[in-house]
């Protein structure tokens, strides 16, 4: 057993790589979410247990109520009595969201009275009871939720997979996720059935429902990318390496003497780039590694297609400039560093990827440590 | 699903969807900002949920909106008003040179009126005089049996306005009505034309006869000529039928209906539209002037004493003839075209000479009906506007003679059968007519054959 001790309730703030690998029961994880808050999982598709808000708040956190006439007004805007969620419920509801996200404000910063208002009416409330109400399996929820979402989902599953038939796969999946599959809980040796466990439960109302549910088959999907590919074998990659571009590691070099010139190059782009701000390392990330495209990440930013070329070539000329001053202040002379700069690539012991992911700390200020 | 076959933490679906929602507090955004630059399956995540999101928007069926009318300008709305205007404008510009034409038309008619005035008055003054005469008999004598019965407050009964019950009682109290025992003028015959005794009062517009009467002098021991002049009656009237004697001097009509100018401008050669009525027949009888001008639908036409036209005066059309087939001539030669390649404006047709008058005011000369036309050469000043057959003056000089021998001859049958109303006082003999030109400055010239001009 495993304790893990923090003094920060953010769940961006932990870093548990090497513990949580550890942790193989349910049990565990339970008790890790009871810690560390609902809006955290270990994989992109853990879905979130929506009977574990009551417990994740914080012990600390004042118990408040919702204002009665703002109560009436969502609950009569949602239109919750004909999915049968009573006022009462949806007050207990938006109270252990609202906790949980602590009303929108940073953590550690009590919010006031309005900014509790402006966050109970910034949330997709009809969404949200909808949500509820499928995941406490009322019948007509369930009609409405399906005849709204079906078709948009299977869409949406088939864009997401770009192939018609996994496409229809991974949205029966997820029907079936949703409607609730019973979770087996392992207690060491026994094996016991819990109850239901409904994937809309985790549904908090603060983007659109079917927004949520792209993400969760986006998620699906990745898992899923990720399993068969970690199953393939490498000899079939082997033979369709450019089919799926992958690319086998390389055997191991033979120990080189590597110049001093390439060794102070490599520490120099590995200084320049661990002072690249979050948004930066993102576009880098986004444009080099992933190859997306100035169009993907305009969307992902929300900001227009030129601004995006705009700051990739403001990015690289800075980091060049950054690069050669490094190598300046490493004792090289400037036409000596610019020289090195023409080196060959694939002469550098460099893995950008590694660099540009290795920079946590940067992006989490906050973060404690464990 | 394994829950453990990755390192690290992840944000859930929520903050993700938010994300890509671009929902999340700045605050929040950063962090996630952070995450998503060092994790590639959350980038993965990211981009395939926003990239399935649209392709949703583009798969949605798309609604064709309404054609969006063209936004309209702040000068549209004053469109209609600009094309009101422009009409306006160029109707302006159009009636302006028309209104100065027919204001030096009237006032040509006005001289030529006034230089026949004196002509008029001199005819018209014994007429008047005795028709004042009657008139005041008429007005004075009901008075006469009420007052001898002491009631003063009664008005006196005019023959017109008593009812037939009336009539019968007046008949029991004050004997037999008044308009029987005035003895109302015979059959018209035209009185021989004595100097004149008193000078007649014009007829004020609006007046009516009878006031006309009551600011008259009385001649009380003067003869009373004989006016022989049939009367048109009510029954006349009702008949759509107009009938209207009206003395050009200020007599009066006995109907009481006024068309003062129309007489006046009838004589002249022109008739006034504003007194020419579009449809029904008006009849004015010049009794002074001893011509009959008859409106019809067609024109008014200047009778002669004798009943025969003389001059057709065709409202609308600016033609003018002496009789109807060379109204004929007339109206065929509007619709040629002259020698100098424009159409006639004016055309007149008397004594088989046919004249007519180009908008450049050239005057054209046809012996033939309109076959060949000669240009005249102009011998007045300016240009010519209007071209018009008019009464000789010697011709309505020559008229007074035959006036004193015609005694109680009968109403011309043409004009009293035509037109159905009175004729007035006729002459035996027909005056001679002659052409006019006006010019733009209002200056008159006559002709008798249409080569020789002389200024009138």
């Amino acid at each position: 057993m495993i304790v893990i001790t923090t003094r920060s309730r953010s769940p961006f703030q932990v870093e548990l790589a090497a513990e949580v690998w550890r942790l193989e029961t349910v049990e565990l994880w339970d008790s890790f979410r009871l810690r560390y808050g609902d809006g955290v999982g270990i994989t992109p598709s853990q879905p979130v247990a929506g009977k574990a808000e009551s417990s994740i708040m914080p012990a600390s956190a004042p118990v408040q109520s919702i204002e009665p006439g703002l109560l009436e007004d969502l609950w009569r805007d949602s239109d919750a009595s004909s999915f049968g969620v009573a006022r009462n419920e949806l007050g207990e509801i938006l109270l252990s969201i609202g906790c949980a996200r602590n009303h929108g404000q940073p953590a550690g910063i009590t919010p006031s009275p309005s900014q509790r208002v402006i966050f109970f009416r910034s949330l997709k409330i009809s969404d949200l009871v909808l949500a509820r109400a499928c995941a406490q399996g009322n019948e007509r929820a369930w009609e409405h939720f399906l005849a709204i979402y079906k078709l948009p989902l299977t869409r949406a599953a088939i864009a997401i997979t770009g192939n018609e038939t996994q496409g229809s796969d991974l949205a029966d999946a997820l029907y079936a996720e949703l409607y609730g599959l019973s979770v087996r809980k392992t207690n060491g040796e026994a094996t016991s059935e819990a109850a239901r466990r409904c994937p809309l439960d985790s549904y908090q109302g603060r983007g659109s429902l079917i927004g949520w549910l792209r993400t969760i088959l986006a998620q699906r999907h990745v898992d899923h990318h990720r399993r068969t590919w970690r199953e393939s074998s490498l000899s079939d990659l082997a033979a369709n390496e450019d089919a799926n571009e992958y690319d086998p590691p390389a055997p191991e070099p033979e120990p080189a003497s590597t110049p001093a010139e390439l060794g102070m190059l490599g520490g120099a782009i590995e200084l320049a780039l661990k002072h690249l701000v979050a948004e930066e390392r993102l576009l880098l990330a986004s444009y080099y590694l992933d190859g997306r495209t100035l169009l993907q990440i305009a969307r992902m930013l929300h900001v227009h297609e030129a601004t995006v070329s705009r700051k990739l070539r403001r990015l690289t000329d800075d980091l060049r400039k950054q690069v050669l001053r490094n190598l300046q202040s490493a004792g090289l002379s400037k036409r000596a560093a610019q020289e090195s700069l023409g080196a060959d690539p694939r002469d550098l012991d460099l893995n950008l990827k590694k660099l540009l992911q290795s920079s946590q700390s940067e992006a989490f200020p906050e973060k404690a440590g464990l | 699903m394994s829950r453990t076959n990755q390192l690290g933490l992840h944000p859930d679906a929520e903050s993700l969807n938010a994300f890509v929602e671009h929902l999340l507090p700045d605050e929040e955004r950063q962090q996630l900002l952070a995450h998503l630059a060092v994790c590639t399956q959350c980038r993965q995540v990211v981009f395939l949920a926003q990239e399935a999101a649209f392709e949703q928007e583009a798969q949605k069926p798309v609604v064709i909106p309404e054609p969006e009318k063209p936004r309209k300008s702040w000068l549209t709305g004053w469109r209609p008003v600009w094309v009101m205007a422009t009409a306006c404008a160029a109707m302006f510009a159009i009636s302006l040179p028309i209104y100065f034409r027919h204001a030096a038309q009237n006032q040509a008619v006005a001289r030529m009126a006034q230089s026949e005035s004196g002509t008029t008055s001199e005819l018209s003054a014994p007429l008047a005089e005795q028709e004042s005469r009657a008139s005041q008999e008429l007005a004075t004598r009901p008075a006469a049996p009420s007052q001898s019965k002491g009631d003063e407050n009664k008005l006196p009964a005019l023959p017109g306005s008593s009812k037939p019950a009336d009539a019968g009682a007046n008949a029991a109290k004050n004997g037999p009505p008044v308009a029987k025992s005035v003895p109302l003028p015979g059959p018209a015959t035209v009185p021989a034309p004595a100097p004149p005794a008193a000078k007649p009062q014009a007829v004020p517009p609006g007046g009516s006869f009878s006031e006309a009467v009551m600011v008259a002098p009385k001649p009380v021991d003067a003869p009373r000529p004989a006016i022989t002049e049939t009367i048109p009656t009510q029954p006349a009237l009702s008949t759509n039928q107009l009938a209207l004697q009206n003395r050009n001097t200020g007599g009066g009509s006995t109907t009481g209906s006024k068309i003062h100018g129309f007489v006046g401008a009838a004589r002249a050669g022109m008739a006034p539209r504003a007194a020419m009525p579009a449809h029904g027949t008006n009849s004015a009888v010049a009794g002074t002037s001893r011509n009959v001008v008859a409106g019809t639908a067609d024109g008014a036409r200047l009778l002669s004493p004798t009943g025969a036209e003389i001059l057709v005066l065709v409202p609308g059309e600016h033609i003018s003839a002496g009789s109807e087939e060379e109204l004929a001539a007339a109206r065929d030669a509007m619709q040629q075209s002259l020698p100098s390649g424009q159409r006639p404006i004016f055309a007149a047709s008397a004594q088989h000479h046919l004249l007519a008058i180009d908008a450049a005011g050239a005057l054209f000369l046809s012996n033939d009906a309109g076959r060949t036309w000669e240009p005249e050469n102009p011998q007045w000043n300016g240009r010519a506007v209007t071209l018009r057959v008019a009464q000789n003056s010697n011709g309505a000089e020559a008229a007074k003679q035959p006036d004193k021998q015609a005694g109680n001859s009968a109403a011309s049958p043409t004009s009293a059968a035509g037109t159905g109303v009175a004729s007035g006082s006729v002459a035996q003999q027909a005056p001679a007519v002659q052409f006019e030109i006006v010019n733009d400055s209002g200056s008159v010239w006559t002709s008798m054959d249409g080569k020789t001009w002389t200024a009138k």
